[in-house]
């Protein structure tokens, strides 16, 4: 089931990551992906700090499913 | 792990997956309810969501006997998504935190440089800005402009938001209204930010003055009024009899959050005390639960003239035995843009 669950987020992140602005190479790099996916410049550091995920790796679904799980 | 978690919050009567039409039929046939709650014959939201195919399903798979019992749930519906657990609270404050930390970003020189960057810049700012977070929004982000010279353009009685090509000025003051998903939960935020002028190291006190007025306007609502088993009516009437005793001209619009932005459960506005429903049980303001507490007053300005300056506010609370409580503290200064 989690598999499942995280190839559907997968899939859905690399749709909305192709439907991005082309000019924008970095921001295609589908969430999932252990490549820097989000465009550093607009990196909040607040924000990064608080959130559950790594700084260097993009969200991982399934880190959320079991986050809301437990 | 992940078995024993969904154990623990929901029943599974069956240790194999069957088909849900058998399941269906087997809890009907266990328990044999009186009465079938559904999410349909409500006015609003989830109260009403149920679609017509799924209807057909289970009207077709538990036959017209049990298709008489099913009623509407709208009351079990609002008051199980206005109820908010204490192992919630933890991430709504995460999140609200990250809604605070990428608005301030967006209100700074980080991404404002007076005389150049435009409303529309901004709002791409606060895009960027969530999909490097890892974040997502629910409404587009808005923003408004004020400033003394011209006119006040209004929408709908409330301030107007700015056009797309708007450039930030010298003087101006700018408003975002933003928000963010985050595990399940939405924010909703509204702050403010004033762009120094030439030889200025703050905003004028006119301006300060008028943000100390909505100050004391959430003072009202949250730590005067609001308790919980009161009606979004009263509380709504009674804060702005405080108002209209004070010579603060104030508008009120909060509303519940929490699963969603707009949430179902009871809202503190100005259509609350007109509402028929308002002194039903279900209509009154829960222990716990999530407000996003959105209000403005406007106050003349000496500094411009004497125009009324809108300062709108827009801040998540949860409620206790003694009023509202913000998860971040308020907003008492105007973020400077320098």
């Amino acid at each position: 089931m989690i598999r499942a669950v995280t190839i559907c987020l997968t899939l859905a992140a690399t749709v909305s990551a192709a439907n991005a602005p082309a000019q924008d190479a970095a921001r295609r790099t589908p969430i999932g992906s252990a490549s820097a996916a989000r465009p550093s410049s607009m990196r909040v550091p607040e924000a990064d700090a608080l959130l559950p995920w790594s700084e260097h790796v993009a969200p991982k679904p399934h880190s959320l499913l079991r986050c809301a799980i437990q | 792990m992940l078995r024993r978690s969904l154990t623990r919050f929901f029943d599974a009567p069956f240790s194999e997956p069957r088909p849900p039409a058998a399941t269906l039929r087997a809890l009907h046939e266990q328990y044999r309810p009186k009465s079938i709650g559904l999410g349909i014959r409500g006015t609003r939201g989830q109260t009403r969501s149920l679609t017509h195919d799924t209807y057909r399903f289970l009207a077709e798979t538990l036959g017209p006997a049990a298709e008489s019992t099913f009623v509407g749930a709208a009351n079990l519906v609002q008051e199980y998504l206005d109820t908010r657990l204490p192992d919630e609270m933890e991430h709504y404050r995460t999140a609200v935190a990250v809604t605070e930390a990428i608005v301030k970003r967006a209100l700074s020189n980080a991404v404002i440089t007076p005389e150049k960057t435009t409303v529309g810049d901004v709002r791409r700012a606060l895009y960027d800005m969530l999909w490097a977070a890892g974040v997502r929004t629910w409404f587009q982000p808005d923003l408004r402009v004020q400033r003394a010279s011209g006119d006040v353009a209004t929408s709908r009685g409330f301030l107007a938001v700015a056009p797309e090509a708007t450039v930030i000025q010298r003087g101006d003051v700018v408003h975002i209204d933003f928000g963010i998903s985050y595990m399940g939960f939405d924010t909703d935020w509204q702050k403010m930010a004033y762009v120094l002028k030439a030889g200025e190291r703050d905003a004028p006190a006119g301006l300060k003055t008028a943000m100390a007025n909505t100050n004391a306007l959430q003072d009202a609502l949250m730590k005067s009024h609001a308790r919980p088993g009161m009606s979004g009516g009263a509380v709504f009437t009674a804060t702005m009899a405080d108002m209209k005793a004070r010579g603060i001209e104030a508008m009120i619009y909060s509303h519940p959050i929490g699963n969603q932005g707009h949430g179902l459960g009871t809202s503190i506005d100005f259509r609350s005390p007109l509402r028929s429903d308002t002194l039903a049980q279900n209509a009154r303001l829960r222990a716990g639960s999530y407000q996003s507490i959105e209000l403005n007053t406007a106050t003349p300005v000496a500094e411009w003239g004497g125009k009324k300056v809108f300062v709108m506010f827009e801040d998540d609370a949860h409620l206790t035995e003694s009023g509202y409580v913000f998860f971040r503290p308020r907003q008492e200064r105007f973020y400077l843009i320098r």
